[in-house]
């Protein structure tokens, strides 16, 4: 240690040291003082820096891969993960206080061709010139991909062996495009919420230990036996890469101590190489150790199994213990530990990914989806809302727009100043932060038969998915419905209208007699969809259960090394697989329009109807504007056509419920859609509830574009009718305001009272979009999709819509203005 | 039971009282206030509003009108022929023709409130009433403020005052907050701004005073009109040491667009809307008198 005191005589700890302690612990919650110098540094290199392909991890592989085909996947796997750790090109730039890059580059992503090799070389020189996500790849890695590396992943990828794997009939109903599995294979499945309380509280060297204390007590004269130690010793491996990656850190650290001639930077790095050591040889003792071990951890579980949306899970539960003795006893200023948090944001905000040119469509700007945890109830459901809680919203208010996400729990009991904060922080224009309800999310889980505990331990992965933290392999993201093409082959008997693709044979819907048949016929392509769907992901399951087993990640979730099973076999304590129903607002509005025009009022025979949107509507606007304006719309607190969308929701849930999911576990619903409501919509026809044709689905959970017209107090009552129970998996709900309603102290009071009784009405999940001039142009083109956004007229809340052209233009200007400021 | 006639209600509204408020609003106005932003909110009778951007032109209304009152072209409504019989309404799938001035039964309504109650309790809202002139409907508004108090609904009223003290009377005893206009103090002025002289305005202004009722002035911050710094004095000067807190509303021009929807021959004032400077520079007259100031509601 003696160094170390050293360190802190000359580095950061000094300054530290000449705050006053007392006063920072008087500081309000809010901190509003702007980051620091180094942070908007950071930040700013961070954001300008150019996005690269980084090959090395691709080059590892490959090279264990070809020298290794006798060993078992777990091991090979786990060899080429501890070559990357060990031979990655590592660097520490200038003002870091965390450190480590998950590639050699400062925004660098990582290839994943064992999973799906064949884009990597189609797209190959399209990466730098493409319209979304573009990044730089040189010409000499270029050269070595496709003479060294992609030639030996030709037909050896998973998803090569998914393809081989499924039936034709499952195959072709992939091919209708009403279901999406890809996500599985982008890259690798990620979404995941690794056990850092364990990491926290063992260190890499206690999991090693607790690998070696399994791999002694094995029995090998059993089959059990074999399979565990291939297991343990590919967890074994990879953890000692991850050992090697921290001190390999160290090293570096202590030598660019040597050579800086600034003495505080020198003491920084001299006190990074006791942290990078520390941390690879036993548990972190301080805060800052523990988000550096929280970080290295993320790297190895992110440079392991690609894909998106790996979680940091409850980071303010986990970290709060060592936080809390440092503020107590003067260790640690408050301050120091908010820059430390946004040190942490901002090496979450370097992680991007490369993706295959049709996934950038349907997932838009971000790329990685980290998110992070806040607040909530503890395991024995105390609430657990504390100090370092609001630092996380500090450090989220100050980043704004970069990663990690942010869900902030919020319970009945939650403390009044957390959940103001909350909404301060939303109302400020902060949309990575969302809110979320224990009171709805716990109860759900433990439906399911998750233990009190486990489930009030939830945390948020990928964009709205609760899973309880840790101990699950949830896979949330899986597969994407398009519920509303459901809907058009039931129209079609049985093939779709716009492009003829093919589904369940329900008949001629024009000799139904009742809104019943078609309901049941509705149901039914449902659940033959669904059927396939299931049949997809047992394909999808021994493709990855035989090739692309994870024994880094396995390491570190919690329940693996007991059973010595990797994640992808099972190992976790609870298994699922999350995916979304995509349009439901659609579908609910147009069985509505169906019943009530079609079978009720006869007004519209069903000939008529396939005809009309069969032809886009074309020659008849009037009888869309029926569709529209004379239907009820989900959205407004009607109960009929809420009734239907909950309902939707019981079939969808309901035929997922009768199949196991390929880790013994199941499946489970969402109401998100990322953004592949445009990209599914793009393929629709027109829909019985106005909708024209190619135009988007309903996003997640909220009423279709602009249907909810009374505003979010009803639209609020809509969505909490649903039984969230069945959608396990979270939803998104989606409100839009222009920041003038619900800034100011007062605004963003009555948002967090807004939030408090959405909650306590039963809503699962809230999200903000605080629209700015882009949007509100938009809205003058197209002001039937923003009949829902509010703006501030002086004193007056107000429609956008109702204003004139003129006050529009005046608040497009005012807006760009700020905007600009 | 008595009906009211009520063009819009709006939900969410967090500027018309504490916490999260549903405004109702009243048809029908004793003044004729020169910067008006509610122009369908004058007349005391239902009245027929055209959206030329919203029509389709699918002349269904044509077919539907008994009294041949729609012209082809931007007025579409005759207003000289229209007896506002409202049958052009329905066929309007586009919604381009509006019906101002809802019949509401006391029930009806209060239902219709009540779908926002569970905000309410959070947030410390209610109902507000607005219009128009509420208090115009004073017997209806007497049973529907009862009706709230029984079903335990805080209600704010928004009034011009330009009625007489006993509606206040009647509504007293079940009304929490009054948010009440204040335009100008010399009469003549108050008369060439709103055709009204003010005497008994400003005199059952006094008389709320001595009520148990929150009172709140608020005054419209009208350029060239209200804004005047003799009147503002003025104002300034008769709310002192009687109220602690006055709300000023600054001008915008988003109403003067509807004056086409329903005919109105009102002129546009088009004037800029005060700054954020001037309205505190306004803001400061109050407060060097001692009242707390808001912008906005």
């Amino acid at each position: 240690m003696a160094q170390a005191a050293e360190g802190k005589t000359e580095g950061r700890a000094a300054s530290r040291r000449r705050t006053k302690i007392e006063k920072d612990r008087a500081l309000p919650p809010a901190s509003g003082r702007g980051c620091t110098e180094r942070v908007r540094a950071l930040r700013r290199e961070v954001l300008t820096s150019p996005w690269e392909v980084c090959i090395e991890r691709a080059r590892c592989y490959t090279d264990v891969y070809r020298a290794n085909p006798h060993q078992p996947a777990q091991v090979t796997r786990a060899m080429a993960f501890r070559k990357t750790l060990e031979e990655m090109p590592i660097r520490i730039c200038p003002g870091e206080l965390l450190v480590g890059h998950r590639t050699s580059r400062r925004v660098g992503a990582p290839l994943f061709p064992e999973v799906k090799p064949a884009w990597i070389e189609a797209e190959l020189d399209l990466f730098s010139s493409r319209e979304l996500q573009r990044f730089h790849v040189s010409e000499e890695d270029k050269a070595a991909l496709r003479s060294e590396i992609l030639p030996f992943w030709r037909g050896r990828g998973a998803r090569d062996r998914f393809a081989a794997l499924l039936a034709p009939e499952s195959s072709t109903a992939l091919e209708a495009g009403v279901f999406v599995v890809e996500n599985e294979f982008l890259n690798g499945v990620g979404h995941c919420s690794p056990d850092y309380q364990m990491v926290v509280e063992l260190g890499l060297t206690g999991i090693a230990d607790r690998i070696e204390r399994e791999l002694a007590g094995l029995d090998l004269s059993t089959p059990d036996g074999l399979e565990r130690r291939q297991f343990l010793r590919a967890a074994s491996i990879a953890v000692g890469g991850m050992v090697r990656f921290a001190a390999r850190y160290g090293a570096l650290a202590a030598e660019m101590a040597r050579e800086e001639t600034d003495p505080e930077r020198r003491g920084e790095l001299r006190e990074i190489a006791e942290i990078c050591r520390g941390v690879s040889a036993r548990p972190p003792r301080s805060f800052w150790e523990a988000l550096q071990l929280v970080w290295f951890v993320h790297l190895g579980v992110m440079l392991d199994d690609g894909g998106v949306a790996h979680a940091f899970g409850r980071l303010d539960q986990i970290l709060w213990p060592l936080l809390q003795g440092e503020l107590q006893r003067g260790d640690l200023a408050r301050e120091d530990a908010l820059e430390l948090i946004e040190c942490l944001f901002l090496k979450a905000s370097e992680t991007v990914d490369l993706m295959e040119g049709i996934a950038t469509i349907g997932i838009g700007g971000n790329t990685s989806f980290l998110e992070v945890t806040i607040g909530g109830v503890d395991r024995q459901g105390r609430d657990a809302t504390n100090d370092l809680s609001f630092l996380f919203l500090d450090a989220a208010e100050e980043m704004k727009t970069i990663q990690p996400n942010s869900a902030a729990r919020l319970h009945a009991e939650t403390p009044e100043a957390f959940r103001c904060r909350v909404a301060e922080v939303m109302a400020g224009g902060s949309v990575s932060l969302q809110v979320v309800n224990d009171d709805v999310i716990v109860p759900a889980y433990t439906a399911r038969g998750v233990t009190a505990e486990d489930a009030r331990d939830y945390a948020i992965i990928g964009c709205v998915e609760p899973t309880p933290s840790g101990l699950t392999y949830a896979s949330t993201d899986a597969f994407f419905v398009n519920t509303v093409l459901c809907l058009e082959m039931v129209l079609g008997g049985g093939k779709s209208l716009l492009l003829g693709r093919e589904g369940a044979d329900t008949g001629d819907p024009r000799d139904f007699r009742s809104y019943q048949e078609f309901k049941d016929a509705y149901r039914a392509q449902v659940a033959h969809f669904i059927h396939h769907l299931a049949a997809c992901f047992q394909a999808i399951g021994a493709a990855h259960r035989g090739l692309l087993p994870c024994p880094f990640q396995s390491a570190v979730i919690r329940d693996c090394i007991e059973v010595g099973r990797d994640v992808k076999s099972g190992g976790a304590r609870y298994n699922l697989t999350g995916g979304n129903a995509v349009g439901t607002a659609v579908v609910a509005d147009s069985l509505m329009a169906i019943k009530k025009f079609v079978f009720d009022e006869k007004k519209i025979s069903m000939d008529e109807m396939i005809e009309i949107l069969t032809n886009d509507f074309e020659g008849r606007e009037d009888t869309r504007m029926m569709f529209l304006n004379r239907a009820p719309k989900y959205g407004n607190d009607e109960d009929e056509v809420d009734e239907i969308a909950r309902e939707l929701i019981e079939i969808f849930s309901g035929e997922l419920d009768r199949y196991p999911n390929p880790r013994g576990g199941s499946f489970s619903t969402s109401v998100y859609s990322v953004t592949t409501h445009v990209a599914m919509g793009a393929l629709t026809a027109a829909t019985p509830d106005g909708r024209k044709r190619g135009t988007p689905l309903s996003v997640g959970i909220s009423p279709a574009h602009g249907r909810d017209r009374k505003g979010p107090t009803l639209a609020m009552k809509s969505a909490a009718k649903f039984d969230y129970r069945r959608i396990l998996n979270g939803s998104a709900f989606n409100l839009k305001f222009h920041p003038s309603a619900i800034r100011g102290a007062e605004g963003a009071l009555n948002f967090g009272n807004l939030i408090r009784t959405y909650f306590r009405l039963g809503g699962q999940q809230l999200q903000v979009d605080v629209v700015g001039a882009e949007t509100l142009r938009d809205a003058q083109e197209r002001p039937e999709e923003y009949q829902d956004l509010l703006v501030r007229v002086a004193g007056y809340s107000a429609r956008f819509v109702d204003l004139s052209r003129a006050m529009q233009d005046e608040f497009i200007a005012r807006t760009e203005l700020s905007e600009v400021g | 039971m008595s009906e009211a006639l009520v063009f819009d209600i709006q939900r969410y509204s967090v500027h018309d009282g504490p916490g999260i408020r549903t405004v109702v609003f009243f048809k029908g106005c004793p003044l004729r206030c020169r910067w008006c932003q509610n122009p369908e909110s004058m007349q005391r009778r239902p009245e027929i509003g055209f959206a030329r951007d919203r029509c389709i032109g699918c002349h269904h209304c044509e077919e539907a009108c008994p009294e041949g009152a729609i012209l082809r072209g931007d007025k579409r409504i005759d207003r000289a022929r229209c007896t506002v019989c409202g049958d052009c309404i329905d066929p309007c799938h586009a919604e381009a023709l509006r019906i101002f001035g809802e019949k509401w039964e006391r029930d009806a309504l209060l239902r219709e409130v009540l779908r926002d109650r569970p905000f309410y309790e959070d947030s410390g809202g209610g109902v507000t009433l607005s219009g128009g002139e509420p208090l115009l409907q004073i017997d209806f508004v007497e049973e529907f403020c009862s009706a709230c108090r029984d079903a335990g609904i805080s209600v704010a009223v928004e009034t011009s005052g330009a009625v007489g003290f006993d509606a206040f009377q009647r509504i007293l005893p079940f009304v929490d907050l009054i948010l009440y206009d204040v335009k100008a103090i010399d009469s003549s002025l108050h008369k060439a701004f709103t055709g009204s002289t003010n005497e008994r305005i400003l005199s059952n202004l006094d008389e709320l005073r001595r009520s148990e009722v929150a009172v709140i002035p608020r005054v419209p911050i009208v350029p060239e009109h209200t804004a005047l710094p003799a009147n503002l004095d003025q104002i300034a000067a008769c709310l002192e040491g009687r109220f602690e807190q006055v709300h000023l509303l600054p001008y915008h021009g988003w109403g003067e667009a509807k004056r086409d929807l329903v005919g109105s021959r009102q002129p546009a004032l088009q004037l800029d809307a005060p700054s954020e400077a001037e309205m505190q520079a306004i803001g400061k007259i109050f407060e060097e008198r001692g009242i707390l100031v808001r912008v906005g509601g």
